[in-house]
């Protein structure tokens, strides 16, 4: 049965059948699955006719040495576990944070809610790159703490993927219908319950495709860290392509590894957008 | 019908008012609701119904009067303060329950999750007792075929008996229903108002806000018509419908039953 909200938006186009079945999902999601592999397959492509062709480059000196990018793989490969670690820890602090900045926001208390709007705008109004910097080198002259750089990156990200999500959060928690807090209040729901039975799970479903996308931006930004001597996969590439003096072939591989862990994830989010698109559909 | 002269009424409300800013969305309503009452509000839109069913459920605020619950203080309004009676008063108030005309069920969780919820984490119940009680509550409405499916596969009607399932399963003592089928196709709205039937022959108390006029007619054994925020006409369905005494009753009932 396909449904119709309120604002006349349907979930599915009201013709075609539901695809049901790993075969026929990805059949569905063919057009996308093509597009993935025909990138990679492009890529490969140029690297091999790049690499094969012996000073056909328009720097004469430069000579393209595939075989000498396999010996850097591990080294690659350490920096880019950094990078995952880096990005899993600060997107569930962030997370965390997210859903009490959210409920922080939304207080009817004007000493909770102040602070956290001023919070907010400031993480979304300043630099990553700047807030990354600050958090090491300024914040221990105010607080005479001075911590280890992972934990000053982790706490830099953190704070600044809690404004976004925050807000994300927010907009889902208002989206979430009025009579759905008003059922769990008169079952006898109190405030965190309803909070966390009702509202949040169903604010968390409606904009999880946001929270997909804010958190693969932040696996891109932890690129940043390079610059304070992080060694993350961009920080061991530079590394890398500096000792062997091919930035060429590393960096794009460097870019391809960034490229293969995050391209996966926004497909996923296509997925997870029309899976969890049903749940919300308000039927007559 | 109606309870013996000794036992109080389930509701009694008295002189109740409430304004939005200078609109007088009810104006000094006295009502009360006896043990097995079925009590059907009927008036046009806009005239204070639905509020009526929220200010004494306890979702709106409201701006004088007073009510009691089983014969004792609930909330109050004097002079401007708003006072809701007992450090109990929300344990008082689980005795009432209210079904919606739209997203009532959580889409989140399945029927089965969603009659269970309130009865494990509200009332503490055991974890076997739960669940029975949601299978016999939903055998009841008739959806013990749909207790593992979510509420986007269930029609309008199944939505409504299960949301009327839930509060079943809190053991209510009190019903409110809000213009439940008003949202609903013309094929479902029967087996939602017939599981209300059946609820108010087994001496369940309720509230209903409806426009399905043959429910007043057959079900109600008192009909209240409200009209811009004042009780006009109140009485047993034979009398209200067969013999209106107000003018505004008898224009209201010549439009709605054409």
């Amino acid at each position: 049965m396909r449904h119709q909200d309120e604002d006349g938006r349907l979930d599915r186009p009201a013709i075609v059948e539901v695809p049901e079945g790993l075969a026929q999902r990805m059949r569905a999601r063919g057009p996308q699955i093509l597009v993935g592999l025909a990138i990679l397959v492009a890529l490969w492509l140029i690297w091999m006719v790049l690499t094969s062709i012996a000073g056909g480059s328009s720097a004469p000196s430069y000579r393209w040495d595939f075989g000498m990018v396999g010996r850097y793989m591990p080294v690659l490969l350490e920096g880019l576990v950094m990078t995952l670690q880096l990005t899993v820890v600060s997107i569930s602090l962030g997370l965390t944070l997210g859903i009490v900045v959210a409920l922080a926001r939304l207080s009817s208390l004007r000493i909770v809610r102040g602070p956290t709007i001023i919070f907010i705008e400031i993480m979304r109004g300043t630099p990553a790159l700047v807030q990354l910097v600050w958090v090491y080198y300024a914040l221990p002259i105010v607080t005479g703490i001075q911590l280890p750089v992972f934990s000053a990156v982790v706490l830099a990200f953190t704070l600044n993927l809690g404004a976004f999500y925050g807000e994300a959060f927010r907009a889902g928690i208002q989206a979430v219908p009025r009579e759905q807090v008003e059922t769990a209040d008169v079952l006898g729901l109190g405030y965190v319950q309803r909070m966390r039975y009702v509202v949040v799970p169903q604010a968390t479903r409606i904009v999880l495709p946001v929270l997909i996308s804010l958190s693969i931006s932040l696996f891109k930004d932890t690129s940043l860290v390079s610059t304070l001597g992080v060694a993350d996969l961009m920080y061991n590439g530079r590394t890398v392509s500096t000792a062997t003096y091919r930035p060429l072939e590393i960096l794009t591989l460097v870019g391809a590894i960034y490229f293969m862990v995050a391209f996966p994830v926004t497909l996923l989010m296509r997925r997870v957008e029309v899976h969890f698109g049903r749940h919300q559909t308000p039927t007559r | 019908m109606g309870s013996s002269a000794s036992r109080p009424p389930t509701v009694q409300v008295e002189g109740l008012s409430k304004s939005f800013g200078s609109l007088e969305v009810l104006s000094n309503v006295d009502l009360s609701i006896n043990s097995g009452d079925a009590l059907v509000v009927i008036g046009p839109s806009g005239s204070g119904k639905s509020t009526l069913c929220r200010t004494i459920i306890g979702l709106e605020k409201f701006s004088h009067g007073r009510i009691w619950l089983d014969g004792q203080p609930f909330a109050e309004c004097v002079d401007g303060k708003h006072v809701q009676f007992g450090a109990d008063y929300r344990r008082r108030r689980l005795a009432m329950g209210m079904v919606f005309q739209h997203f009532t069920l959580f889409p989140q969780l399945t029927v089965r999750k969603n009659v269970e919820l309130g009865p494990a984490k509200v009332l503490g119940l055991a974890e076997q007792l739960v669940r029975e009680r949601a299978e016999v509550v939903l055998e009841r409405v008739g959806l013990a075929d749909k207790m593992d499916a979510f509420p986007a596969h269930l029609s309008g009607g199944q939505k409504q008996r299960a949301a009327i399932a839930r509060e079943l399963a809190m053991d209510r003592r009190l019903i409110f229903f809000d213009e439940v089928t008003s949202a609903l196709d013309p094929e479902l709205v029967h087996e939602v108002l017939q599981v209300m039937r059946e609820l108010a022959e087994t001496g369940m108390t309720m509230m209903v806000v409806t426009h399905e006029m043959g429910f007043a007619r057959n079900v109600a054994n008192r009909v209240i018509f409200i009209d811009q925020g004042v009780v006009v006409e109140a009485g047993p369905p034979a009398e209200l419908f067969g013999n209106p005494r107000h003018e505004r009753t008898k224009t209201f009932l010549r439009h709605i039953l054409t």
